[in-house]
């Protein structure tokens, strides 16, 4: 009853003041909706389109009291063409916007992308044309929502639905028993990855141990004692999106050790299950190789000999 | 969306009755079934939601990051607030994260867009050990600890787990419109304690358990510049860390005994950096990068005092710690002729330890041991070009380069007998690898796109420098000659609008070309005493070969625009060759004791099936269920092992279920079921028998439990409203 009632007020106040006036002054316009000159799409492109274009209202895009938010055109071109079709009516669909965003897009990524870095290319973007995303032809748009309020790639909850999407390898290893918990919601593929840089492997810092000691400084030393490849690259040992050893480890101790450690010592016999409390060395289980050589990141140890440099203090 | 001479337009009609009546306007937007209006589409909105769960079972596995472990209620406190003055674009925003729980994060921000805005932020995450230690230690977290022997059993339970909490606060501001000046700062608390445990010689030289006292704090802060005009960009500042570890050396009494374990120093870094880019055309773009980094880790060396330890003779009282990293780097980007773009970019790395080499100990001869300062000069290259070739294809072609020149200090007796007796591990003061690309792609299509891409790598280096614990050859894997090839393919196919697909396989193959050559056999046997055998085969110590494998596939099909289900199915394996070998020394002569080869294999299967919808217009639904089971194989052919390693089993399922129920247009009320189901048979802390894992009964009895078994269901409910 009340929508009746509002559909019956909009047509009488709407014949009887509104279309007179706008008469008067010989033309029907309307007027802005949401950015500045928009008029020109959202007269068609209004609040009863489906794919809701409105809502980039509700984004920085759409705070026009920011003297730098784009138009419509801006973005996607003035597309006389589409209009002309449009307002003819005679072809449905009209021919689309002169650039349309989007993987399956006939726009190429060059042109796509060139709207977006027309504003964006500073800060973390500065080396994007040499990212391995921008070099495998990957849009903006491809991982942003812009007429969305939500961006899932900017909720650390939400961004890996984004980069699954592409990046299988690393949702199998996030889903393995030791892992980081990005799954979980308390971290970011971001965290660690500018997927807009040129780093190695596309992280946030120059290297692979830079990266991680932002988060596990007690790791960056230097020693007295350094473990060459603890210093090196924390990859050598461990798979940071995850895997089936404790620890992120790529393989259970003693074989990731005896990787660079054999020749003598240790590998006297296969590896093998101990069966009774009292045989806590040279074993597979509890900590494995660590089980004596506790710091295995590094010692400060300057008790003599064997201690430190073989990190069992 | 409406042709455009329509006359009469919601908008119109929205504008006529907020001037004639705006209690009907009211009315309409109380109206759920209501279009959304032009002011709710483009508003930014804001919701609060508070309920209250309950976890029951057992969630060891699964609460490692949210630290419920088992049966417990849960407050459910969220927010995301958004609210913009439309007049002067001011923003405040707040994003509150499980409020109520252990795992809780939030942050909020205050900015005007486009010229200046502050944020803060907090963020702490527990992480649980996901087993039960029973023990007699005490003091367990601290720097001072005492283990006490126990009956297994006997001790105390204890839950070891660390927590992070992160604060941080950052501001921008706008100098001109081209020029921000940013800046943060992170301050991360540290606490609590980890599973450690050491050798004590006390304890027979038997391993005991002792936690590691973690309680540190870590700050970052960073100020920089970023300069954007419409060709030139530039990002330049200083950024600085530091990791203060409020524990400086863990001491462990056992009986009359008192050990001593290192923990890491303070250290701190400076670093000041340039990152520019320049667009010669709207095609043709250079980039640089500069940085340089100063870190020092400056402190007496506890150990040097600790009351009763034997220091190494000469062992130094102070530590002068200092590591200074340069990067440079130059990239040009271009597109030559309208169909061909390259990429080619130069970049030096070097981490340059200036740490002195201190003397340690004096030990057997030729062994004394000194510190270990490592440096690392990285210098890389990579040449890229892509061909956009007709109907959409385009062929990429490329190549990496990587230079590493690797300095570690040579021992007190690097020349006498051709090796190093102070290295454990030889090592090559060169290593050089470079990769082959080809890429095939078709990447616009409105129904497939795809890409095979095929890579060979070649690593090699210089001859190894020997080393005392390697009698013989051995590759350690990050420096050995290594030829990888790697073969991935990439499909996505939208066969009608409903139904998309993806499927996914790569694979890689390492060989890291192990055998001996004659010249090497016969050096090698020279180094063994008279009468030695030989290695039972020519192989190298350490990895043989290595492969992975990745096989997925993804689907998504909509149903209506209310329905959508989705699923996806991977397949992951990757297998190892390792060669290892024992040599003793006997009365002179070098002979071999032992030899092995084991094939190591890790695989991992995974299911992901969702579906949701929209029963009415009040209600959605959701369903999701992600099912992974890994295993772990280790194949080692000896049959002289009474318990050989078992393979390890582990299944994770989780099924989610929610439902949303709109009460008005602006409140839901939500209903959230979730179980989840942990099966594991890893034998890292049990015996053979299954039974739990008991540290060394005489002097410590310490009993590590896992269950292997855990199954926990959540029932929550929350109410939210949007603004």
């Amino acid at each position: 009853m009340k929508r009746l009632q509002c559909v019956l007020w909009a047509w009488f106040c709407a014949m009887t003041f509104s279309g007179p006036m706008l008469a008067a002054e010989g033309l029907v316009k309307i007027q802005d909706l949401i950015m500045k000159d928009d008029a020109k799409c959202t007269s068609c492109h209004d609040e009863s389109d489906k794919a809701k274009p409105l809502v980039i209202g509700q984004t920085r895009h759409g705070t026009r009291a920011d003297g730098r938010t784009p138009t419509c055109v801006s973005c996607h071109g003035e597309s006389d063409q589409h209009i002309r079709e449009a307002e003819a009516g005679e072809i449905k669909p009209p021919s689309k916007t002169d650039v349309v965003f989007g993987m399956r897009s006939k726009t190429d990524a060059l042109t796509q992308n060139g709207k977006c870095l027309s504003c964006h290319q500073g800060s973390t973007r500065i080396n994007w044309q040499s990212s391995t995303h921008a070099n495998r032809e990957v849009v903006c748009t491809s991982c942003h929502e812009i007429h969305s309020s939500h961006d899932k790639t900017r909720d650390k909850r939400e961004q890996t639905e984004i980069c699954f999407n592409c990046h299988k390898q690393q949702r199998s290893q996030l889903h393995r028993p030791s892992h980081h918990p990005v799954l979980e919601g308390e971290m970011a593929c971001s965290d660690c990855h500018n997927v807009h840089g040129d780093n190695p492997m596309q992280l946030v810092k120059a290297s692979t141990n830079e990266t991680c000691y932002t988060c596990h400084m007690e790791k960056r030393g230097p020693f007295l004692h350094n473990h060459q490849p603890v210093a090196e690259d924390c990859g050598i040992c461990h798979s940071a999106h995850g895997t089936i050893t404790d620890n992120l480890l790529k393989y259970r101790q003693p074989y990731l050790c005896q990787g660079c450690h054999s020749h003598t010592r240790h590998p006297t016999s296969s590896p093998s299950l101990v069966t009774a409390p009292g045989s806590g060395r040279n074993i597979p289980q509890g900590r494995g190789c660590v089980n004596c050589h506790t710091n295995i990141h590094g010692s400060n140890s300057t008790q003599n000999a064997t201690p430190g440099t073989r990190f069992v203090r | 969306m409406k042709k455009m001479n329509d006359k009469f337009t919601m908008t119109t009609l929205a504008v006529a009755l907020a001037a004639v009546n705006s209690s009907g306007a009211y009315a309409m937007e109380d109206d759920f079934d209501d279009e959304p209006s032009v002011e709710e589409l483009s508003t930014p909105s804001s919701s609060v939601s508070f309920g209250i769960g309950h976890w029951s079972g057992e969630r060891e596995q699964y609460g490692m990051f949210d630290g419920i472990r088992d049966d417990g209620t849960v407050l459910l406190l969220d927010a995301d607030i958004n609210q913009r003055d439309d007049a002067t674009g001011t923003w405040i925003t707040g994003k509150v994260n499980n409020l109520g729980q252990d795992n809780r994060d939030a942050e909020f921000g205050y900015e005007r867009q486009g010229d200046w805005g502050v944020g803060i932020n907090y963020d702490q995450t527990p992480r649980y050990a996901p087993y039960e230690v029973n023990t007699g230690l005490q003091g367990s977290g601290s720097d001072s600890q005492s283990l006490v022997t126990v009956v297994p059993g006997a001790g105390q339970d204890k839950t070891l787990n660390t927590e992070r909490k992160e604060f941080g606060v950052n501001l921008y501001k706008y100098l001109t419109p081209e020029l921000k000046f940013k800046a943060d700062f992170r301050n991360l608390e540290k606490d609590g304690a980890r599973h450690w445990g050491y050798r004590a010689e006390a304890a027979g030289n038997d391993v005991v358990f002792v936690t590691e006292p973690i309680d540190a704090t870590t700050q970052q802060w960073e100020a920089l510049l970023e300069y954007t005009g419409e060709k030139f960009q530039l990002n330049s500042g200083y950024s600085g860390s530091r990791y203060s570890n409020h524990e400086s050396l863990a001491s462990v009494s056992f009986g009359a005994a008192t050990d001593y374990l290192s923990l890491p120093f303070d250290n701190q870094a400076h670093q000041f950096f340039v990152n520019g880019g320049y667009s010669f055309t709207p095609t043709t773009r250079g980039t640089f990068k500069l940085s340089y980094t100063h870190a020092t880790a400056d402190e007496n060396i506890p150990t040097a005092s600790a009351p009763g330890i034997t220091l190494g003779t000469g062992a130094p009282t102070d530590f002068d710690g200092e590591v200074n990293t340069t990067l440079m780097q130059i990239g040009l980007t271009a597109r030559p002729v309208n169909n061909l773009s390259v990429l080619a970019n130069l970049r030096y790395h070097k981490v340059d330890e200036q740490t002195p080499e201190y003397l340690i100990d004096l030990n057997a001869p030729d062994q004394d041991v000194h510190s270990t300062p490592l440096d690392f000069r990285t210098i890389s290259g990579k040449l890229e070009g892509t061909y956009r070739l007709p109907r959409d294809y385009a062929v990429t072609a490329g190549i990496d380069h990587r230079n590493q020149k690797r300095t570690v200090p040579a021992g007190t007796d690097n020349d006498a007998d051709g090796q190093d007796d102070e290295r454990y591990v030889p090592w090559r003061e060169d290593i050089k690898e470079t990769t082959y690309r080809l890429q095939l792609r078709k990447s616009v299509s409105e129904t497939i796109n795809g890409a095979i891409d095929l890579r060979h790598s070649q690593r090699d280096g210089s001859d190894y420098e020997n080393a005392i614990h390697a009698d013989g050859p051995i590759n350690p894997f990050n420096i050995s000659d290594r030829d990888r090839d790697t073969v991935k393919l990439a499909l996505d196919w939208m066969p009608t609008n409903q139904l998309g697909m993806q499927f996914n396989y790569e694979q890689s193959w390492d060989d890291y070309s192990s055998d001996f050559s004659a010249a090497e056999v016969a050096a090698f046997n020279a180094t063994l005493g008279a009468g030695s055998p030989v290695p039972a085969t020519t192989m190298w110590y350490g990895l043989q070969d290595g492969s992975s494998k990745l096989i997925s596939l993804d689907m998504d099909y909509v149903f209506n625009e209310e329905w959508r289900m989705y699923g996806w199915v991977s397949r992951d394996e990757t297998r190892a060759t390792e060669h290892v070998g024992d040599f003793g020394v006997s009365g002179g002569a070098t002979t071999l004791a032992f030899e092995r080869t084991s094939k190591l294999k890790d695989t991992g299967t995974s299911i992901g099936l969702g579906i949701k919808g929209k029963p009415s217009h009040r209600l959605s639904v959701k369903a999701d269920l992600e099912w992974t089971r890994s295993k772990s194989e280790f194949d080692d052919n000896d049959p002289s092992v009474t318990d050989p390693l078992p393979d390890i089993n582990s299944t994770a399922t989780k099924l989610t279920l929610s439902a949303e129920y709109a009460l008005t247009k602006n409140s839901d009320l939500r209903l959230d079921l979730i179980h989840q189901r942990w099966k594991s048979d890893d034998w890292r802390w049990e015996f053979a028998d299954g039974s739990s894992f008991v540290y060394d009964d005489a002097s410590d009895g310490t009993t590590v439990t896992k269950d292997s078994n855990q199954d926990a269901t959540f029932v929550g409910l929350s109410y939210r409203y949007r603004f």
